[in-house]
């Protein structure tokens, strides 16, 4: 167990922007969320996956969000309901600590994101408990299919949740493992938010490989640490992020084009670049859904997921999240390796190229690197 | 614990139509759901609360509709799951009673009307338990707040849902009484429909006065049994239903005009009648939503709720259901006093007229001056 200091916390959440593929949550909400909870003096501990007792209990914590606009009537509706006082998502988690009757150590990560995960962290210390230093993503990801423990053939049931008015429930048991989030968004639609915790696991569970993405919170801090130090010392912070999370250079030019929509409550878009210095007269393009999820070379697969694509502002060293960047900017390509458990064929089937209807198949981005196809 | 025969159930039918006040449910349906479940081998009993042991449990269960249908690509996706065997309510029962640990000995009916209280007495034989002779209101009413184990101060939760693909949830606290009715329309949104089961009550709240109306089921039979036969032996078949409910009969005439819309998912309306016989001279107007709530003779106004205003047909002496009136249609219409749990302070807040945007006091029908 460590106990986080400001700049450990300032470092991931800066981590957490280069390892969240152009999305996962604003940087800015995520440091706010963090500042204001260190000013009301609460905690942050980190422990590790081995430091859990087997019967010890860890589960995630996340909030679902309605995107459709809400009606002048359900506004006053909601006006007239009364407010808890208490973070929904540590109500949750206390919900369904108190329906699994086991001792709760930690909050696991629904994924890695600048505005995600700080959530998570604030969870964990307004509950007065520790985050463990792991998540179900190991990078930020669109669907709630795309979690670590699901491709794992494990249940994330049972469930809580809890709405800023005060409504608790349960969900024990769905039909098909969809239904969940069925339910969660619909019941959000006549709530503004709901808090969610689900994904309840023991310790003996979670040391098991591929279950969980195991420390990526730290890998986040060493990736926002390698960026703080270079800035300081003058240094490439692009190289030094590279160093850290055994990144790839894919590119580099300037924003040509940009289309997006929001599609179903989701950003789904793409962004063209041409090529610069070595890259020059060379033309690259993301495609994403929230999350960057291919890309292409002179219209061949360069990288896809479940590894990670980052976009970098060039003038900064800084991650540019989506719809962030603008025509004329000069930005640098990056790709992360994705984490052990998208590189199963369970992974792969939730978080493969193919998942997200593209015509091309998962090849992991050392290899394309080797073979000088990125 | 008494097993109930066909006739006794067409006398309970029968009864919760005069205590339904316009609404709680169809009558036809009513009726079909006895015969369909008699036919299919189901047996019906009916348990007093005194026969429960302190720590044995009721509940109430019913299913939520979805109030929009589905579209083409939700009915792929709906087709495409599971189904389950039992009845989306039995479900929902068993689930609470697994959660809460209890032994679950009957359901509670939600109030007294033709439709209503005959699908929960429905539930309770698919699940193959006993209806317990009491219900959470004593008449038919049109809000989840008119519940007298609400006014006593206890809780309807937690409370169980199950869908037909046998997903299972439990709402274990709300924010208020009517977000457990939106957070499961909002469920059964996505799933065709939900089967509910809520309020959970030991059997030393059941038994205790003021929390259930004890009584009801049987009450409403006794009505029912009173109205067939006087019809068997030619008798004055009011005076019998009136006789047996210890009501009074408020006016007698011919129907005028009537206005109602849908509002909200609620009949909301009011029927003019000119009197004759020996109101001649004289109006009555009711107004209702679902249930008939106020009345005015003359433009003063008369019996309110929650007492039971019930128009009859005169020719058939049969109650009628909002909005079956017609213009020029003979009627009698009859009240009877509310059960006690609503003429508390606290019941009146809920089930006043006051409740309903209509300004005058509360004044029980005994009360009431007749001329």
């Amino acid at each position: 167990m460590r106990n986080l200091s400001k700049q450990n916390l300032e470092d991931i959440i800066m981590g957490c922007c280069y390892l969240g593929s152009g999305g996962g949550g604003s940087y800015e909400a995520g440091l706010k969320r963090i500042h204001d909870d260190l000013a009301a003096g609460l905690k942050f501990n980190l422990i590790s996956v081995d430091e859990m007792k087997d019967d010890d209990y860890a589960a995630t914590t996340y909030y679902v969000g309605s995107t459709a606009p809400y009606t002048p009537e359900q506004i006053e509706r909601f006006n007239k309901l009364p407010r808890i006082k208490d973070e929904a998502t540590a109500v949750a988690f206390q919900l369904l600590q108190k329906h699994v009757g086991k001792n709760f150590v930690a909050v696991i990560a629904g994924e890695i994101g600048a505005g995600n995960t700080p959530y998570a962290l604030s969870t964990a210390a307004h509950l007065g408990i520790a985050q463990l230093d792991a998540d179900t993503a190991g990078r930020a990801v669109p669907e709630i299919d795309q979690s670590t423990i699901f491709a794992a053939g494990i249940s994330l049931l049972p469930a809580a949740a809890a709405t800023l008015f005060g409504d608790e429930l349960l969900i024990t048991k769905v039909a098909t493992p969809s239904r969940e989030e069925e339910f969660l968004r619909i019941a959000s639609t006549i709530s503004m938010h709901i808090a969610a915790a689900d994904s309840a696991l023991p310790g003996k569970l979670l040391k098991q490989p591929n279950i969980v993405v195991q420390g990526s919170l730290t890998l986040c801090e060493q990736i926002g640490k390698a960026y703080r130090v270079a800035v300081e010392s003058q240094k490439d912070p692009i190289h030094a992020v590279l160093d850290a999370s055994k990144g790839y250079k894919a590119f580099a030019g300037t924003v040509s084009g940009h289309d997006w929509a929001d599609k179903g409550g989701y950003l789904v878009g793409d962004v063209e670049i041409s090529g610069a210095g070595p890259y020059s007269g060379q033309r690259y393009k993301l495609a994403f859904k929230n999350e960057n999820l291919i890309s292409w070379r002179d219209g061949k697969v360069s990288i896809t997921s479940p590894d990670i694509i980052t976009m970098i502002d060039n003038a900064t060293g800084r991650v540019v999240l989506n719809p962030d960047f603008r025509k004329g900017q000069e930005v640098t390509i990056i790709g992360i390796p994705a984490p052990s458990p998208w590189r199963t064929a369970a992974g792969l089937r939730v978080c493969g190229p193919e998942h997200f209807g593209y015509d091309a198949s998962y090849i992991p981005i050392e290899e394309r690197h080797r073979t000088g196809n990125i | 614990m008494r097993t109930l025969a066909k006739q006794n159930l067409e006398d309970i039918v029968v009864g919760c139509s005069f205590l339904g006040t316009g609404g709680g449910g169809s009558f036809a349906r009513g009726m079909q759901r006895v015969y369909e479940d008699l036919q299919a081998g189901l047996t019906f009993k009916l348990m007093s609360p005194e026969e429960m042991q302190d720590d044995d449990y009721a509940a109430a269960t019913y299913g939520v509709g979805s109030t929009a249908p589905p579209t083409d690509e939700e009915k792929q996706r709906y087709a495409k799951l599971p189904r389950i065997e039992e009845k989306s309510t039995t479900a929902a029962f068993r689930l609470l009673q697994r959660y809460m640990q209890k032994n679950f000995v009957a359901t509670i009916a939600g109030e007294i009307g033709p439709g209503n209280t005959i699908a929960a007495m429905s539930a309770a034989a698919h699940i193959g338990i006993a209806q317990l002779d009491a219900d959470t209101v004593g008449r038919a009413a049109p809000e989840i707040d008119q519940n007298a184990v609400l006014a006593a101060g206890l809780s309807i939760t937690p409370a169980a849902g199950v869908t037909q693909y046998g997903d299972e949830m439990i709402l274990t606290k709300v924010a208020t009484t009517s977000r457990e009715e939106d957070l499961f329309r909002a469920a059964s949104m996505v799933s065709m429909g939900i089967g509910v089961a809520d309020t959970p009550l030991a059997g030393k709240d059941a038994k205790r006065k003021g929390v259930l109306v004890q009584g009801s089921i049987s009450h409403a039979e006794e009505v029912g049994q009173a109205y067939r036969t006087a019809i068997e032996a030619n008798q004055d078949v009011i005076q019998a239903v009136l006789h047996a409910g210890h009501g009074y009969r408020l006016f007698e005439g011919r129907v005028s005009g009537f206005q109602w819309k849908d509002e909200g998912g609620y009949l909301v309306g009011d029927v003019g009648i000119s009197g004759s016989g020996k109101y001649q001279g004289s109006d009555f107007k009711i107004a209702y939503k679902n249930e008939n709530l106020v009345s005015w003779r003359d433009g003063k106004f008369s019996v309110t709720c929650p007492d039971l205003i019930t128009m009859v047909i005169k020719e058939s002496a049969k109650a009628i259901s909002n909005p079956d009136f017609e213009k020029g249609q003979d009627v009698i219409v009859i009240g009877f006093p509310s059960p006690p749990n609503w003429r508390t302070p606290r019941g009146i807040e809920l089930f006043g007229p006051k409740r309903f945007g209509f300004d005058t006091p509360y004044i029980p029908i005994e009360q009431m001056q007749w001329t």
